[in-house]
């Protein structure tokens, strides 16, 4: 099990290390963000909006948003401008901060049901399992992101957790 | 921190993630040819090689505070060379294992308050919650396992999938 508290942690973190890959990526130019690099989802640009995509998918699960019209194979191409992605990210990660302030324990326990496009099927997870997927999704895409863009010669911020600063919101 | 944002359960399930993980990548790494494997793709800590030398030396360190037992060889500086292809390909299964069965052996007590240690990187005696420091533990883990996925497959490599929920109910065995 994880707690109302990990998320809340987790989303701080989120928080902080999507603005610093946004500021890295902000100082290559539109042609740098958009290389193909031969990450799973190609380039800078095109992991970072599957990374948006995901959250926004596991959000519709978990705290109602609407989820992405594009399926899975479409996810890295969804947003096509730079200004239009920093933009839906950064909303985003507000509303996962809010998301996680209100979430509760209780609120973890139990099945979580959706219905999957990838798997066409019902599927019904425990609830601190998906939680804990959609954090680690995050941390291993961007983990990917890093790798490209530290070989694009952009520096992003730490990203050790327990560097994280008290003062992130 | 209120409670205790983790419990043993969590811990459990991430040891096997990230042993399902490591094999994944330790062996599309072996489908390299060394020169692949050491070439410097302008990660954080340059190659394939050196990365999984930084993870294997981080999770070391990490661990020994957390089970009082062995730690890495050399300063935290050093990580990235302290361990090479050949060593890494042996030693990593038997610090999975050992990380599996810390996690097995925890009570959620053992999870409560503080962990203090000497951090030879800031040269002073730190104290960070316990919790906090096995969350970072796992999260170090998959934020490099991260730069090394992209850098296998920008060599063609195709490591498995990463989901944790296409986690497999059973490890691969290593080989």
């Amino acid at each position: 099990m994880i707690s109302a508290e990990f998320c809340r942690t987790m989303a701080r973190y989120n928080a902080w290390q999507n603005r610093s890959h946004i500021a890295a990526a902000s100082g290559l130019s539109e042609a740098e963000r958009q290389a193909e690099r031969g990450g799973f989802f190609g380039s800078i640009h095109g992991t970072m909006n599957h990374l948006l995509w995901g959250d926004t998918m596991w959000m519709s699960r978990l705290a109602g948003w609407d989820a992405p019209d594009e399926r899975l194979q479409q996810s890295a191409q969804r947003i096509t401008r730079w200004e239009d992605l920093v933009a839906a990210r950064n909303i985003a990660d507000v509303g996962i901060l809010d998301w996680a302030e209100a979430v509760t324990d209780a609120g973890l326990e139990g099945e979580l049901r959706w219905y999957s496009g990838s798997l066409q099927a019902e599927i019904s997870k425990p609830h601190w399992f998906c939680v804990q997927h959609f954090f680690n999704h995050q941390t291993h895409h961007r983990g990917q992101v890093h790798g490209m863009l530290t070989a694009a010669g952009a520096m992003p911020e730490d990203t050790d957790l327990f560097l994280m600063s008290d003062e992130e919101p | 921190m209120t409670e205790t944002p983790i419990t043993p359960a969590y811990c459990q399930m991430m040891a096997r993630y990230n042993a399902w993980q490591n094999y994944s990548l330790y062996r599309e790494a072996k489908g390299l040819s060394a020169e692949a494997r050491d070439l410097d793709r302008g990660a954080f800590w340059g190659s394939i090689t050196r990365t999984l030398s930084h993870l294997y030396w981080g999770d070391m360190i990490w661990l020994s505070r957390f089970d009082a037992g062995e730690a890495p060889e050399g300063p935290g500086k050093g990580s990235p060379d302290a361990y090479s292809w050949e060593r890494l390909w042996t030693l990593r299964p038997q610090l999975d294992a050992r990380i599996a069965a810390w996690t097995w052996s925890l009570d959620q007590s053992d999870l409560d308050g503080d962990l203090t240690w000497y951090s030879g990187a800031a040269q002073k005696e730190m104290s960070l919650p316990k919790a906090l420091c096995v969350m970072q533990f796992f999260n170090h883990q998959t934020h490099h396992r991260g730069q090394v996925h992209a850098m296998l497959t920008a060599a063609g490599a195709k490591p498995d999938d990463t989901d944790v929920p296409m986690m497999p109910d059973e490890v691969p065995e290593w080989r």
